[in-house]
C-alpha cells in the first residue's frame, strides 16, 4: 500500500506540475497566458523543447544522457546556412544529415568505444564546438532572407504533432522501443533476451541527431543566423523537461512518452510565465536552476544509482 | 492498480478543468480590453499620469552590471514614464541571435507597445520585422546600423520600424588606431567580438584602414571573450609570444572587467611602459586606469545609453501615436576621445554615476514628447544630440 502510494506520487507528480504552473501564472498575470499573441509565443517555446525531449526520452529510456545536443544543433544549423547559400532547399538534407552524423559519431564514443553517454558526449560536445569555431571561423553566418519565410506556426505545429505521434507510436507500440526499456531496465538481461544492445544504444543517438539537426534547421529559419551561441538553451530545457515530466534517470520500464510532452510544455509554461512576470534573464535562470534541481531530487531513483551510465 | 488509474483520471479530469478555466479567464479578460477600446494594447487597462493610454516599451541589451547600464535604465525609465508609458528592461540580449528573437517573441507577447534592442548581426532583423508586423508592435535599433542592402530595403519598408540611433563604428576603429599612432604605437592586439557583429567588423574595419595608412600593424586577435579570466590568458599569451607588442585594444566586449583583466594582465607582466591599453566604450575604471599609465585613449559615445534613450524616445512617441517622421530615422551619435586622467575623472564625476539625468522630466514633456511639442521632428532630434555631445565635450 505503502510503494503504491510512493509510485502513484510520482505518476501524478508531472500533471500537477503542469496544472499548477499553468493556474499559477494565469492567476498572477491576470489571464494573460491564453491570450493568442502568448499562446503563439508558447507554441515557439515549446516547439524545440518538445521536439528534443521526444528525441531524448529514447536516450534516457536507455539510460544514457547526452551533453551534446546543444552544439549538434549548433553545428546541423551552421551547415544549414552554408547549404541554403547553395540553394535554400538543400538545408533541410544539410541539417538532418549532419545531425545524423554526429548522432552516430557519439553512438560509435559511447557503444564501441565503451565511454559512458555522459562523459562520451561531454568530450563530443567539446569537439563538436570546435568543428563550429572552424565552420564559421569564429563568426556567424547569415540564411537567405527568402529562407525565413518557411517559418510559418502551421508548419510548426504539424512538425510537432508529427513528431510527437511518430514518437509516441515507436516508443509505446513497436519493438524498438520496448527493447530501449528493456535495455534501460537491464542491459544484460536484454541481451540475453535477444536484444542487440549496442544497436539499440547506437540508434538512440542517431535519432537523437537526427531530430536535432532538424532543429537547427528550424533555428536558422528562425534566426537567419548560425552561430556559435546557436542551440545554447537546448540542453538545459530538453533536461529540465524529461526530468519534470518524470522521466527517470536510471531509464527502463519507467519511463513514459508523455512524460516528455507533459515536461516540455511544464518548461515552455514556465518560461512564458516568468517573461510574462516581468522577470529579468538571470532571475529566470535562477528560478530554472531551482526547478531543475527540485524535479531531480523528486523524480531521482536513488536505489538504480547504480544502472546509470 | 485501479487506484492507480483513477487517480490519473482525477487528474488529468482536474487538468482539463485547470485549462478550461484558464481560457474562460483569458478570454474574459481581453473581451474586457477590446470594450474599453484600448486600441490593441494588452497593456490598456493601465493609464498614464495624464490619462492618456499607457503604452509599454521593452528594452533588450547586454547587461554586464557596469554603471552605464544603470544610468540607461535610470533615464529611459524617466523618460518614458514622463511620456505616461512602462517600461521593461531585459539583459543578456545582444550577444545572440536566439536571445534576440525569444526576447522579442516574449515581450510581444507580455503586451508590449515598443521594442527597442541592439542585433547581434542583420540577419535577425528578417525575423524581427515580420514578428512586429504581425504584432502591431513598433520597434528601434540602438548602437547598429543595418549593413546588408536586402535586409535593411526590407526593414526599412515596415510601418512598424521606427530607425536607428548609432555612431559612425569604422570612423571610431580608426580614430583610435590614429590615437595610438600619434603616441609612437605600431604593433596591436585586439580583443572583439565573433565575426559577423555589426559593430566589431565595423570599427575592425576602421582600424584596418589606420593599419594601412600609418603602417601599423594587427598581431593578434581573441574573439567572442565573456569572462575577465579568459581576457586574462588572452592578454598573457599576447604579451608572452609579442615581445614587442606596444598596445592592446579592446574593440568591443560584452563581458564584465575585461579591461580591468587585460591591465593586470600588462601590470603583472611588467610592461605597463612598454604596453598600453585602449578601448571604445568608457569602462568603469577609466580614470584609475589612465592614471596608472596604462590606458591610452578611449573613444566612446557621450554617455553609451544616449543612443537606446534617443531611439526609444522615438519608439514611446510612436506608441502614443505621433511618430517622428514616416520615414525611418537615421540617428547618428558622435563620438569623443578621452585621453586623460583629469577629463577622464571629468566625465566620470557626470557620467559614472548612474543617477545622473540626461534631461530634467520637465524637458523631457517639453521637447521629447511629440504630443507637446508638436515641432519634434527628425532634425530637431539631431540637433539635440549635438547639442548634447557639445555639453559633455565642455
Amino acid at each position: 500500500m505503502e510503494r503504491l502510494k510512493k509510485i502513484n506520487l510520482k505518476t501524478v507528480f508531472p500533471f500537477l506540475g503542469l496544472a499548477a504552473v499553468i493556474i499559477l501564472f494565469q492567476v498572477l498575470t491576470g489571464g494573460k497566458v491564453f491570450s493568442i499573441r502568448n499562446l503563439k509565443a508558447i507554441m515557439n517555446d515549446s516547439f524545440f523543447i518538445l521536439i528534443g525531449t521526444v528525441a531524448f526520452s529514447f536516450i534516457m529510456a536507455v539510460g544514457n544522457l547526452d551533453l551534446s545536443m546543444g552544439t549538434v544543433m549548433a553545428v546541423s544549423c551552421t551547415c544549414a546556412a552554408f547549404a541554403s547559400g547553395i540553394s535554400p532547399v538543400l538545408a533541410i538534407p544539410a541539417a538532418v544529415l549532419a545531425g545524423l552524423v554526429l548522432g552516430c559519431f557519439n553512438g560509435f564514443v559511447h557503444v564501441h568505444m565503451g565511454l559512458g553517454s555522459l562523459i562520451g558526449t561531454m568530450a563530443t560536445q567539446s569537439v563538436f564546438q570546435g568543428i563550429l569555431v572552424l565552420l564559421l571561423d569564429g563568426g556567424t553566418l547569415a540564411a537567405p532572407v527568402s529562407m525565413l519565410k518557411w517559418g510559418s506556426n502551421g508548419l510548426k505545429i504539424t512538425v510537432m504533432i508529427l513528431v510527437s505521434l511518430v514518437g509516441a507510436y515507436i516508443f509505446n507500440f513497436t519493438a524498438y522501443g520496448k527493447q530501449c526499456k528493456a535495455v534501460g531496465a537491464c542491459s544484460e538481461a536484454a541481451r540475453l533476451s535477444g536484444v542487440s544492445v549496442k544497436k539499440v544504444k547506437y540508434m538512440t543517438f542517431i535519432v537523437m541527431g537526427g531530430v536535432v539537426g532538424l532543429l537547427g534547421l528550424f533555428s536558422l529559419i528562425r534566426t537567419g543566423t548560425a552561430s556559435a551561441a546557436t542551440g545554447g538553451t537546448l540542453m538545459m530545457n530538453v533536461w529540465c523537461a524529461a526530468l519534470l515530466g518524470g522521466l527517470p534517470l536510471s531509464g527502463g520500464s519507467a519511463c513514459r512518452f508523455r512524460s516528455a510532452v507533459i515536461g516540455s510544455f511544464t518548461m515552455a509554461f514556465l518560461a512564458n510565465g516568468m517573461t510574462l512576470m516581468g522577470l529579468g534573464t538571470h532571475d529566470k535562470q535562477l528560478i530554472q536552476g531551482i526547478v531543475f534541481l527540485a524535479a531531480i531530487a523528486i523524480s531521482f531513483d536513488r536505489k538504480n544509482l547504480v544502472v546509470i551510465k | 492498480m485501479m487506484k492507480k488509474i483513477n487517480m490519473k483520471k482525477i487528474l488529468a479530469a482536474a487538468l482539463t478543468l485547470g485549462l478550461l478555466c484558464g481560457c474562460l479567464v483569458g478570454c474574459g479578460s481581453n473581451t474586457a480590453q477590446d470594450q474599453e477600446g484600448s486600441a490593441g494594447l494588452e497593456t490598456g487597462n493601465e493609464q498614464g499620469a495624464t490619462g492618456e493610454e499607457s503604452f509599454k516599451i521593452a528594452i533588450g541589451f547586454t547587461d554586464n552590471g557596469a554603471t552605464m547600464f544603470s544610468l540607461m535604465a535610470n533615464n529611459v525609465k524617466t523618460m518614458v514614464e514622463g511620456m505616461g508609458g512602462t517600461v521593461v528592461f531585459q539583459g543578456g540580449i545582444g550577444a545572440s541571435a536566439d536571445a534576440t528573437i525569444q526576447f522579442v517573441e516574449d515581450q510581444i507577447a507580455a503586451g508590449a507597445d515598443g521594442i527597442v534592442f541592439g542585433p547581434p548581426s542583420d540577419s535577425v532583423l528578417t525575423t524581427v520585422t515580420t514578428m512586429c508586423e504581425e504584432a502591431g508592435v513598433y520597434w528601434g535599433i540602438a548602437f547598429r546600423s543595418i549593413t546588408d542592402e536586402e535586409i535593411k530595403a526590407l526593414v526599412e519598408s515596415s510601418d512598424y520600424y521606427i530607425g536607428h540611433c548609432f555612431e559612425d563604428e569604422e570612423k571610431t576603429g580608426y580614430q583610435v588606431m590614429s590615437n595610438l599612432h600619434n603616441k609612437g604605437i605600431s604593433k596591436v592586439a585586439i580583443i572583439s567580438m565573433a565575426k559577423g557583429n555589426n559593430t566589431t567588423d565595423l570599427r575592425e574595419q576602421g582600424a584596418q584602414r589606420a593599419c594601412e595608412e600609418f603602417g601599423m600593424e594587427i598581431v593578434a586577435e581573441a574573439r567572442d571573450l565573456t569572462q575577465a579570466s579568459d581576457a586574462t590568458n588572452a592578454a598573457e599569451s599576447f604579451l608572452s609570444a609579442y615581445s614587442d607588442l606596444d598596445a592592446i585594444f579592446v574593440v568591443g566586449t560584452t563581458g564584465a572587467g575585461i579591461h580591468e583583466a587585460v591591465a593586470k594582465a600588462i601590470e603583472d607582466a611588467g610592461k605597463v611602459e612598454s604596453v598600453k591599453l585602449a578601448t571604445i566604450d568608457f569602462p568603469d575604471s577609466m580614470a584609475e586606469l589612465f592614471e596608472k599609465n596604462i590606458l591610452a585613449t578611449s573613444s566612446g559615445a557621450p554617455s553609451w545609453g544616449y543612443d537606446p534613450y534617443m531611439i526609444t524616445a522615438a519608439v514611446a512617441n510612436a506608441c502614443k501615436g505621433n511618430r517622428i517622421s514616416d520615414m525611418p530615422l537615421e540617428l547618428e551619435i558622435p563620438m569623443y576621445d578621452i585621453d586623460d586622467a583629469e577629463t577622464a575623472a571629468k566625465w566620470l564625476e557626470k557620467y559614472g554615476n548612474a543617477d545622473t539625468l540626461y534631461y530634467e522630466e520637465s524637458v523631457i514633456k517639453d521637447t521629447l514628447d511629440k504630443s507637446v511639442n508638436s515641432g519634434l521632428d527628425e532634425e530637431a532630434m539631431r540637433n539635440m544630440i549635438q547639442e548634447f555631445v557639445e555639453n559633455t565635450a565642455d
